[in-house]
């Protein structure tokens, strides 16, 4: 059986950021998974969430959860991002000041997003991006 | 140490508190959270930042961190404490910087996270 959640996130609707990982991190610590894999689940989730925030016009996660696998799907309505192989340097920001002042667009999203994740995919035009991450349960 | 202890090394003001009795050995002084939630691998570890507002208690709750010491006194919102109670985070608030924070608790055995 798949469980599936759905979150609408925001443009730069900071009071609000996070509150989608808040969820998720609350929902897997109540199913029992191993704390270490919901750090990094949540780490993912969290980070994906702030960039929906501060780069996209918007978008939404889904988290879905059977016996074997967690996937957390990030989809956005653009405006993309030109230069994927840029965005994934640590230390490459495009982030505007008023996500600097909230402690983030230090151009580390990307990449912590592919160190904590299982699996790591992401795609981009200027209709929206979509990032795919999967962590198998042991 | 605990809390009691680290608030008076720093003269500072217990917002919220949470498990009194809890023992910390390390800190993590950062105001960029990608780079707290890159580099922090210790839930028992102290968030000092200056960064006063949602995302310092998210980044903290992700990482299951239940300590953060505000420095550079900072005003913090009735919102940002009903937070961190809602989510069990021991907030402290300093007037201290954060450099002479960091350097009271090192000086006091606090160390610093082994990264990478």
């Amino acid at each position: 059986m798949t469980v599936t959640f759905e979150f609408n996130v925001y443009h730069e609707d900071y009071h609000n950021a996070g509150v989608a990982s808040s969820e998720i991190k609350k929902y897997l610590t109540q199913i029992g998974l191993n704390p270490q894999l919901i750090r990094r689940i949540v780490i993912c989730s969290y980070e994906a969430e702030m960039n929906v925030v501060i780069h996209s016009y918007g978008g939404k996660m889904v988290l879905s959860i059977d016996d074997n696998e967690i996937k957390l799907e990030v989809t956005d309505t653009g405006p993309g991002i030109p230069d994927i192989e840029l965005a994934m340097q640590e230390g490459y920001s495009t982030a505007p000041l008023s996500a600097r002042e909230r402690g983030f667009g230090a151009g580390m999203g990307l990449p912590n997003m592919k160190k904590n994740a299982d699996t790591f995919e992401i795609a981009s035009s200027p209709q929206g991006t979509i990032v795919r991450l999967a962590w198998g349960i042991l | 140490m605990k809390i009691r202890e680290i608030s008076d090394l720093i003269h500072g003001e217990i917002l919220t508190q949470f498990n009194e009795e809890k023992d910390y050995f390390t800190a993590f002084a950062c105001d960029l959270m990608s780079d707290c939630l890159a580099f922090i691998n210790d839930p028992n570890c102290i968030l000092i930042t200056g960064l006063v507002n949602e995302q310092s208690l998210r980044t903290a709750e992700m990482l299951d961190i239940d300590c953060i010491i505000f420095v550079r006194g900072k005003p913090i919102s009735k919102d940002i404490i009903e937070l961190g109670k809602k989510h069990n985070l021991t907030l402290i608030l300093t007037k201290t910087t954060l450099f002479e924070v960091s350097g009271i608790l090192y000086q006091a055995g606090i160390k610093p996270l082994q990264i990478r």
